[in-house]
């Protein structure tokens, strides 16, 4: 009896158990907190939070190579690139890009943007990271998690978990990180710009806006096919108006389904030994370095476009181009509508929102092409 | 290792300008499709629009 008893202890998880583990543990549960209490990006948070919490057990060998229930998910989610093309299938089945095809002009600002992620790689390499780490930690400037993820899973694996949880993180916190950003960078003149109306777009300027995007981007930059080839498809599903049960497949079950995998996965790569190390902090630190200059790149672009253009724009939705949608477009919305009650940014912001998807795409596409 | 300072220049220069140049890129082929598609639309309205002409004057 004893001896069962024994057994029983020593094969538990409970005496395999570090200090590390325990310190997971208190992140993990940091995470739920802020997913659930705080509502912070829950969709992604929350499976993060307890993929983590779950391969911090001991013995539960999870991620364990060819055996683990997590690694399956993992290798074949993640590691093969499955995962972050179905979720921009989902996100293009969701984007409206009618302002953008309005207003193409936007583009620039989605570009402009982007220019923040190379002062972050930059930045990094300064840091002492190598050019795969740098260029993963970079691609946070953009918000975009999928991107990061697609990115970080290629050039750096092992920093896998910390820029997916920087990039929600830093997403979530976006009406805190960027209203400061756009007051220290715009004047209560310029914060008061009504634009002028946008105008009316065609099914069919709709219908052609996906193809011709995905065309001229594979076409240019290859290496972005997985994520625009997957993006323009599930947008042109929207548009098209024929394939309803798959527009709505690719919106809400798809997504779903793999919003759980990919949280639980990441999640699962955040063990107590890839994640306890300096270089976690720094990737925080950075992260939050390349969204405020990502932020402050796409207002100063707005202000240089506005030198040349006869209708000025609000430079607020310069700080839309980071991708984020829609939490930067409303953020925008809020600070704009607090200096001027009757101006509504909303749907001129989401112009550049929806951009600063495909800079991202872009972005990260030219990183892997240069250091893949 | 040291860092490889050439390359980091090239990522970051080829970066910002490659992103650029596909976004501007990408900018003039959505106004001139968008402006094509208007043109042929518009079009499509003219010629829908004549026939009904002599109908309704008929009518009057």
């Amino acid at each position: 009896m004893f001896d069962i008893l024994k057994d029983l202890i020593f094969s538990s998880g409970v005496v395999s158990l570090t200090g590390g583990n325990l310190v997971m543990w208190l992140v993990a549960f940091v995470l739920l907190y802020l997913a659930i209490k705080k509502q912070y990006e829950p969709l992604l948070l929350l499976p993060i939070a307890f993929g983590i919490l779950v391969v911090n057990l001991p013995l539960t060998y999870l991620m364990e190579p060819e055996h683990g229930l997590i690694w399956f998910f993992y290798h074949y989610g993640i590691e093969l690139d499955i995962i972050p093309p179905l979720i921009f299938l989902g996100l293009g089945a969701m984007i409206d890009f009618g302002p953008l095809i309005a207003n193409p002009k936007t583009l620039l600002l989605g570009a402009g943007a982007q220019a923040g992620l190379y002062v972050t790689f930059f930045a990094a390499v300064l840091f002492g990271f190598d050019l795969q780490e740098a260029a993963s930690i970079a691609i946070i400037g953009g918000a975009d998690g999928p991107t990061t993820i697609y990115l970080t899973s290629k050039l750096a694996p092992h920093l896998l978990g910390a820029t997916a949880v920087s990039a929600y993180a830093y997403m979530a916190l976006v009406p805190i990180i960027q209203p400061p950003v756009m007051k220290l960078l715009t004047s209560d003149h310029e914060r008061k710009i009504v634009m002028k109306k946008l105008r009316p777009v065609s099914k069919l300027q709709r219908i052609c806006f996906p193809i011709v995007t995905a065309m001229t981007i594979m076409l240019v930059v290859p290496s972005a096919a997985p994520l625009i080839s997957m993006l323009m498809l599930g947008n042109l599903f929207k548009e098209s108006g024929v394939v309803e049960r798959l527009t709505n497949a690719s919106a809400n079950e798809l997504m779903n389904i793999i919003t759980i995998f990919l949280g639980l996965s990441v999640g699962a790569t955040m063990t107590a030994g890839t994640f306890l190390n300096p270089k976690v902090l720094f990737i925080f630190f950075l992260g939050l370095f390349a969204f405020i200059i990502s932020t402050a790149a796409g207002l100063l672009m707005a202000k240089f476009m506005n030198l040349f253009l006869k209708d000025k724009i609000n430079p607020l939705i310069g700080a839309a181009g980071v991708s984020a949608v829609p939490m930067a477009a409303r953020c925008v919305h809020k600070v704009g509508s607090e200096a001027n009650r009757r101006n509504y940014l909303l749907m001129y912001a989401m112009g550049p929102n929806v951009a600063g998807v495909i800079g991202t795409v872009v972005a990260a596409a030219i990183l892997l092409k240069n250091l893949g | 290792m040291g860092t490889d300072w050439s390359k980091v220049m090239e990522v970051f220069t080829s970066g910002i300008v490659g992103v650029f140049l596909v976004m501007i890129l990408l900018q003039i082929l959505t106004q001139l499709s968008t402006r094509i598609i208007d043109a042929v639309e518009n079009r499509g309205k003219g010629s829908d629009a004549d026939p009904d002409l002599p109908t309704a004057s008929l009518k009057d």
